[in-house]
């Protein structure tokens, strides 16, 4: 990793944080980086650029639309950080970020999706041995089908492992409007995927 | 099957591949300075502490100026109006005032040998 721009603000040690301990210590990371330590602000960064990342292109189903949305929602995070007040605080704000910056982008695309296109791109992890890798492909091309809201909530709910209640903070909806979301969209994918295994 | 066991495995995180943290940094990096350090909490509460009184005065300044501007526009036009019916009324009194010298020349002439 090249080191820190030194327009970023300069790395010094932070007397007032915690000793880092030998895991990774993303509490002291946020500590040194409201401190203006600038590799304390990209461990962040690569702490927890897979979950931003990923949410964003299951959302918007491309790469590079993906990509930029996670890049602003850093950059949103850098010029905020004095707010963030925790690592559980910061990763509250980062699904918070991410999600709505995916759905206002859905929102402004006025044509539909490439949805089989889109569904390539959209599987980021490298699959375990013995997953189904073309039900995966079709569960994510799935899910570019939802709405954009519905699909937030289905990505939160099985890729951040939330429950209803921490999405519906994050994506500021009532709690039923959440579990109605999740119902709907659980068998309206159970039943496209059963139509594509019959039809295969 | 069991569907929601496949959109966890289907939904795994993934990672944005080589560079993304530097592609992160570069943008910070072409950010104006001001941005990338930002201001200090306290001088940052300090600009947001005088912005807006400032553009409220600003605002209310500005409202004045123009109740002003407009008020002084229908006192002229006040005046304006009043003159010209001053004249006008001048004007009528001056043709009667004619109208009855004309008679009463006419009758004295008339009334004379």
């Amino acid at each position: 990793m090249s080191p820190a721009p030194s327009t970023v603000r300069n790395a010094q040690p932070v007397p007032s944080c915690p000793e880092a301990t030998p895991a990774a210590d993303p509490e002291r990371w946020l500590c040194a980086a409201r401190e203006g330590n600038a590799q304390a602000f990209v461990q962040l960064v690569r702490a927890e650029q897979g979950r931003v990342f990923s949410i964003a292109l299951r959302m918007v189903g491309r790469r590079d639309d993906a990509e930029e949305i996670a890049q602003d929602v850093f950059l949103q995070l850098h010029g905020m950080l004095d707010r963030i007040e925790s690592a559980s605080h910061l990763r509250h704000w980062l699904l918070r970020a991410v999600s709505h910056r995916a759905i206002d982008a859905l929102r402004r695309r006025s044509r539909q999706p490439r949805l089989v296109a889109e569904a390539e791109g959209a599987i980021v992890a490298v699959p375990e041995d013995g997953a189904d890798h073309l039900l995966h492909r079709r569960l994510a091309a799935l899910l570019l089908q939802l709405p954009e809201t519905a699909r937030a909530v289905v990505v939160l709910r099985f890729q951040e492992d939330l429950d209803p209640l921490d999405i519906a903070a994050v994506l500021a909806l009532p709690l039923n409007t959440v579990k109605s979301h999740l119902r709907r969209s659980l068998e309206w994918l159970r039943q496209q995927a059963l139509e594509t295994e019959d039809g295969s | 099957m069991d569907l929601e066991r496949q959109l966890r495995e289907a939904l795994r995180a993934g990672d944005p591949g080589p560079g993304f943290t530097a592609r992160v940094e570069a943008r910070l990096a072409q950010r104006p300075a001001m941005q990338v350090t930002g201001p200090t909490p306290a001088s940052r509460t300090g600009l947001r502490a005088w912005t807006l009184p400032a553009s409220i005065a600003a605002t209310l300044l500005f409202a004045t100026v123009t109740v002003l501007h407009v008020e002084q526009r229908r006192e002229q036009q006040r005046v304006a109006a009043a003159q010209s019916q001053l004249i006008l009324a001048l004007d009528i009194t001056s043709r009667r005032l004619e109208a009855v010298h004309h008679s009463l020349e006419t009758r004295l002439s008339e009334e004379s040998p």
